[in-house]
């Protein structure tokens, strides 16, 4: 079994490393990752903007220049979301203190995607999931089900950020906070774009995809090469221009 | 009082996270919400659960004189002075 689709352009937001060039100077070694540095979401109103935190920055930084005003339905994938929202919430709660109204609208798994659709004027649907163990594959695999449907355009998006420390020993997450977005649509005549297909193959053994910590990076790798297979789950991976 | 409306002007800024905006910028008789600052209904949550905190304060949502203390800096200072007294 196959799910074949387009990805008529992308952005990547990690480390600093942000705009379409930058990325291939990044995979020739170019260009060195940076840490604690935050995505820029200058182009933002600035009463928008002081509510975003650093993952969503990322994510706004990858969708929001991919949407360009249009109302499309928008799928934001991410096992933890707002981690370290929730995190110092919990600390609050263990300390007796009243909670930030805020922090807690904002810690729920929706709230990015939400803030993304109203900053946008986005009146198409919506969607935020978690993807357990597999979130390239859960994405992908709703993706495939919103296009089936007759929808003909929707904006993928994926976001992780680090776990606070306490979380490592029972739970994996990515080194550093990455946000991928993706512009899908079905193949079909006058479409252009990179070619991607989801592939069942009996041969792909992968637990998790936090297997490699930072799972987002190899798919972002293989569309810079404009090639490449990535293991997604137990029996599932995803292949870039194959055909 | 003067004293007090600054104090509320710097809170705002700090518990809002309002990045762009200075004290100065803050008029002490405009609008809060909507037009004016522009600040929305979780700002006002917000906003309520930090005076509570840092002057010791109760504040009634139910009640609704709580609305008239919310228009502005000064009817805020008003209302927290009152409140301590």
């Amino acid at each position: 079994m196959s799910i074949e689709f387009v990805i008529s352009d992308w952005r990547a937001w990690y480390a600093g490393v942000s705009e379409p060039a930058d990325w291939q100077r990044w995979r020739s070694g170019e260009l060195k990752l940076q840490e604690d540095i935050q995505a820029d979401v200058s182009f933002l109103p600035a009463m928008l903007r002081r509510r975003l935190s650093p993952l969503s920055k990322a994510v706004f930084n990858t969708a929001y220049p991919l949407l360009q005003q249009r109302d499309i339905p928008l799928l934001c994938c991410s096992v933890h979301g707002e981690a370290m929202r929730t995190y110092s919430l919990l600390q609050g709660v263990a300390a007796g203190e009243d909670l930030s109204p805020t922090a807690f609208g904002l810690s729920v798994h929706n709230a990015i995607v939400g803030q993304l659709s109203i900053a946008n004027k986005v009146r198409s649907p919506a969607l935020a999931l978690a993807g357990g163990d597999y979130p390239l594959l859960a994405g992908f695999m709703e993706a495939a089900g919103i296009l089936q449907e007759g929808i003909k355009e929707i904006l993928l998006i994926f976001s992780e950020e680090p776990l606070p420390q306490m979380y490592h020993p029972s739970a994996e997450s990515p080194s550093a906070i990455c946000a991928t977005a993706l512009l899908l649509t079905l193949p079909a005549e006058g479409i252009k774009g990179t070619g991607v297909t989801l592939v069942n193959s009996s041969s792909i053994k992968v637990k998790t995809a936090f297997e490699e910590a930072d799972y987002q990076l190899a798919l972002v790798n293989a569309l810079v090469e404009n090639s490449g297979k990535i293991p997604l789950a137990r029996e599932w991976e995803l292949q870039i221009n194959a055909n | 009082m003067s004293e007090l409306v600054d104090e509320l002007k710097t809170l705002i800024i700090e518990v809002l996270n309002l990045e762009d905006i200075t004290p100065e910028d803050i008029i002490a008789d405009e609008s809060l919400f909507g037009e004016g600052l522009g600040l929305d209904s979780i700002d006002a949550l917000e906003l309520g659960l930090a005076l509570q905190k840092k002057y010791n304060i109760s504040i009634d949502a139910e009640n609704k004189e709580t609305k008239s203390h919310f228009a502005s800096v000064n009817s805020l200072a008003k209302f927290v002075s009152d409140s301590r007294a």
